[in-house]
C-alpha cells in the first residue's frame, strides 16, 4: 500500500541522527515547558522558532511538533503532584489525579497518564496517516470560496467554545484580522496602518504577539500578587499501574483517543475541549459518578489520552489543508513558511520529507516520551521546587530572546512588551487570546480568499453560497455561531467554566 | 465590573470609529476587484456593531454586588518595574549588548521584586548572563549584539 510505503520513507528521514536529536530536544523541551505553569506551548514554539532558522525545514517542523505533543505529557505532572495545570489541556486532570496523589497514588496517576497518552498517541498517528491524505485529496477541489468559509467556520467553533462572552470572543478575532492587515497589502502592495514605521512593513511578527500575551503577560499576572508555591511534599513510588488499574483505565483511554483525535480534527476545537468532554463521558459511563473528583483513575485515564490523540488530530488540518486549528498549530504553520514551504493540499506531493517525516517523528516522539517521562518525573519535581522569584526573570529573559532574534530587531521587544501588556489586561477583563491568534494567523489567509473569490465571481457576493462545499462551511459556522440566540450555551461550555473555576 | 464593561465597549467603539476612518483612507476599490482598504474597513464595521452590542449588554446589566477584595495586596509597583526592564532591555540591548543587558536585568528583578541577598542576586545574575552569552552566541549562533564587550 503506497500508505505504508510512504511512512517507511518518513521514518527513513525522522530516524536520521540529526533528526533524532532535534525530536528528542523537541519532546524534552515540551515536556520541560508542560511542567512549567505559566508557560504554555505557543509561547515555547515562538521561543524556540528562531532557533531553527539555521536548520534544515523538516529537522525544525519535528522539533517544534515534538514541543507540541511534548507539552501534553508534561502538563500532566503539575497537575497530579502540586494542583496547577502545566497548561490548559491538562487542567482536568487536577480534579482526580490531584487526589490520587494525596492518597499516595501519584505513581499509579502518573503512569496511566504516560502510559495513556502514548496509546492514545500511537492510535491517533495511524488515524492521521489515513485521514490527512484523503483530506489533502478533497482539499485540492477547494477554491477561494471554499477556504474563506472553512475559515469562518473554524473561527465560529472557536468563538462559540469561548470561555466568557461571544460578543468579546468576536471582538478578540476582529481586533486579530486587523492586527493582520498591518504593512504591505500582498494584492497591492499597498502599505497599511504601518505610519512610516519601517519594522512595520512586513506586518506584526507573531511570535512577538504571542509571546506577550501568552508569557510575559502571565508573568505581570505572577507578579502582581504575592508569589505562593505549593511544594509536593509525597513520595512518588510505584508508577507502574496494577492489574486492576489497567481494567479500569483501558477503555477511558480507548474512548478519550477517539473523542480527542477527532474533535482535535476540527478547526477551532483545540485540544483542551475534548478532555471536558472526555472526563464528561467517563462519568456519565461510570457507575460511580458520584466519585468522580475524589481520586479516580478514569478521570485521569480518559483526559490525559483525549489531549494527546487532540494534539495529534491538530495537525490533521495544518498539514493537509494548511489551515491552524489553534495558536499551537498557527505557530507550525508560520514555521513552515518560513521555511519556505507551502502548508496545505500540495504540501504532500512537494515536500513529501516534511509530511512524512514529521508523521513518522510523530511516533519516533512518542516512543521517546514514554521513555524519558516516567524516569525524569523526580527531575521535573526537582524543577518545579526552583522558587518563582528566580523562574521567572528566566522566562521574561527567554521571552527578550525569543523576540529579538527573529527579526534581530530590538523594536521586536517594545512589540512584545506591549502585547505583555495587551494580554495582562485582557485576562483581567474576561478577553480570550486564543481567537485573537487565531485570526491574526488567518487573517491575511482570509482577506486573501475573500478579495479573490469576489474577483473570480465579479463581485457577487452569492459565490459563497453558491457553491455547495462553501455553502456547506458557511451555514455550519453562521449556525454555530448564532445557536446562543436560539439555544443555552451547551454543557460542553458550563463544564469548561465550571472546570476552569 | 458593570462600569468596566462600558468602558471597554466605548473603547472597542472608538478603536473601530478610529479604524473605519484610516482604512477609508486606504484605495476602497470595488466590488469585483476590492482594494487595500476593503478587508480592514469591514472588520472595522463589524467591531463597531459588536462594541455597540457589547455596550447595551453591559448597560442592561444590573449593578451586581460588588467583588470581594483579594486580602493580598495588589502590587501594581511590581508591573511598572518589569515594563520598565523589558523597555530598558531593548532600548540599550544594541549598546550594552546580551552578557551587560542580563546581568542588569536580572540583578534588577531579583532585587527589586522579591529582594533576595546580594551574594545570591550577583551569582544568579552573572550565572544567567554568562549562560545567556554561551547559550544563544556561541552555541545557537543566534549573533544578538556582544555591544561594549565586542566578543
Amino acid at each position: 500500500m503506497d500508505v505504508f510505503r510512504d511512512l517507511l520513507f518518513g521514518f527513513s528521514i525522522a530516524t536520521l541522527p540529526m533528526n533524532l536529536l532535534f525530536c528528542f530536544i523537541g519532546v524534552l523541551v515540551g515536556t520541560l515547558i508542560g511542567v512549567l505553569p505559566g508557560i504554555g506551548p505557543p509561547a515555547a514554539l515562538s521561543l524556540l522558532l528562531p532557533v531553527t532558522f539555521h536548520v534544515p525545514p523538516v529537522s525544525a517542523i519535528i522539533l517544534l511538533a515534538g514541543i507540541m505533543y511534548g507539552a501534553m505529557y508534561g502538563g500532566s505532572t503539575t497537575s497530579i503532584l502540586v494542583n496547577i495545570p502545566g497548561e490548559a489541556a491538562s487542567v482536568v486532570t487536577c480534579l482526580d489525579g490531584y487526589r490520587m496523589a494525596r492518597q499516595g497514588r501519584a505513581g499509579a496517576a502518573l503512569g496511566i497518564s504516560a502510559f495513556g497518552s502514548f496509546i492514545a498517541g500511537t492510535v491517533s498517528i495511524f488515524l492521521l496517516i489515513f485521514l490527512a491524505p484523503t483530506l489533502a485529496k478533497f482539499a485540492l477541489r477547494f477554491g477561494p470560496p471554499e477556504y474563506f468559509s472553512l475559515m469562518i467556520m473554524g473561527l465560529s467553533i472557536l468563538v462559540y467554545l469561548a470561555r466568557g462572552s461571544i460578543i468579546n470572543a468576536l471582538i478578540m478575532v476582529c481586533f486579530g484580522l486587523m492586527l493582520g492587515t498591518v504593512g504591505l497589502d500582498n494584492m497591492t502592495g499597498v502599505t497599511r496602518f504601518t505610519y512610516k514605521i519601517t519594522s512595520l512593513m512586513d506586518g506584526l511578527g507573531l511570535v512577538q504577539i504571542v509571546i506577550g500575551l501568552f508569557g510575559v503577560s502571565e508573568v505581570f499576572l505572577n507578579v502582581e500578587r504575592a508569589f505562593k508555591q505549593e511544594v509536593l511534599k509525597t513520595k512518588i513510588k510505584g508508577l507502574l499501574p496494577n492489574r486492576e488499574e489497567w481494567r479500569r483505565s483501558i477503555f477511558p483511554i480507548g474512548r478519550g483517543t477517539i473523542i480527542g483525535f477527532f474533535l482535535g480534527v476540527i478547526p477551532g476545537m483545540s485540544v483542551v475541549i475534548p478532555t471536558f468532554l472526555s472526563y464528561t463521558l467517563e462519568k456519565r459511563l461510570s457507575k460511580h459518578p458520584e466519585k468522580f473528583g475524589t481520586g479516580m483513575i478514569e478521570g485521569v485515564a480518559g483526559p490525559e489520552s483525549a489531549n494527546n490523540a487532540a494534539s495529534c488530530g491538530t495537525l490533521v488540518p495544518m498539514l493537509s489543508l494548511g489551515i491552524p486549528t489553534g495558536a499551537a498549530t498557527a505557530l507550525l504553520l508560520g514555521a513552515l513558511m518560513i521555511h519556505g514551504l507551502r502548508p496545505g493540499p500540495l504540501l504532500m506531493t512537494e515536500s513529501p520529507e516534511v509530511f512524512w517525516g514529521v508523521v513518522a517523528s510523530l511516533y519516533v516522539g512518542n516512543v521517546m516520551l514514554l521513555i524519558l517521562n516516567l524516569p525524569l518525573i523526580p527531575l521535573w519535581v526537582k524543577i518545579l521546587k526552583i522558587p518563582y522569584h528566580y523562574l521567572f526573570p528566566l522566562i521574561l529573559l527567554f521571552c527578550i530572546i525569543g523576540s529579538y532574534t527573529t527579526n534581530n530587531n530590538s523594536y521586536d521587544i517594545i512589540i512584545m512588551t506591549i502585547f505583555g501588556m495587551i494580554g495582562y489586561l485582557m485576562k483581567k477583563l474576561d478577553y480570550e487570546a486564543a481567537p485573537l491568534v487565531l485570526a491574526l494567523v488567518l487573517g491575511p489567509i482570509m482577506e486573501n480568499a475573500v478579495r479573490r473569490s469576489l474577483v473570480i465571481s465579479d463581485g457577487d457576493v452569492t459565490v459563497f453560497f453558491t457553491r455547495p462545499i462553501s455553502a456547506f462551511f458557511l451555514i455550519a459556522g453562521l449556525l454555530i455561531l448564532f445557536s446562543p440566540l436560539f439555544l443555552k450555551k451547551t454543557r460542553v461550555s458550563a463544564e469548561l467554566r465550571t472546570g476552569e473555576e | 465590573m458593570r462600569s468596566v464593561k462600558i468602558c471597554a465597549s466605548l473603547f472597542w467603539l472608538l478603536f473601530s470609529a478610529v479604524l473605519s476612518r484610516e482604512a477609508f483612507r486606504l484605495p476602497m476599490g470595488e466590488m469585483k476587484d476590492p482594494g487595500a482598504g476593503f478587508f480592514p474597513f469591514m472588520v472595522a464595521l463589524v467591531t463597531g456593531l459588536l462594541a455597540v452590542i457589547a455596550l447595551f449588554q453591559s448597560l442592561r446589566e444590573q449593578a451586581g454586588v460588588p467583588a470581594p477584595c483579594s486580602a493580598e495586596r495588589f502590587r501594581w509597583w511590581n508591573l511598572v518595574v518589569i515594563l520598565a526592564a523589558l523597555i530598558a532591555y531593548a532600548l540599550t540591548l544594541e549598546k550594552l549588548g546580551l552578557m551587560i543587558n542580563t546581568f542588569l536585568f536580572m540583578l534588577l528583578l531579583l532585587k527589586v521584586i522579591e529582594p533576595q541577598t546580594w551574594t545570591k542576586t550577583l551569582l544568579a545574575s552573572s550565572i544567567t548572563a554568562v549562560f545567556s552569552e554561551f547559550f544563544f552566541n556561541v552555541l545557537l549562533g543566534a549573533q544578538i549584539p556582544a555591544g561594549i564587550l565586542g566578543f
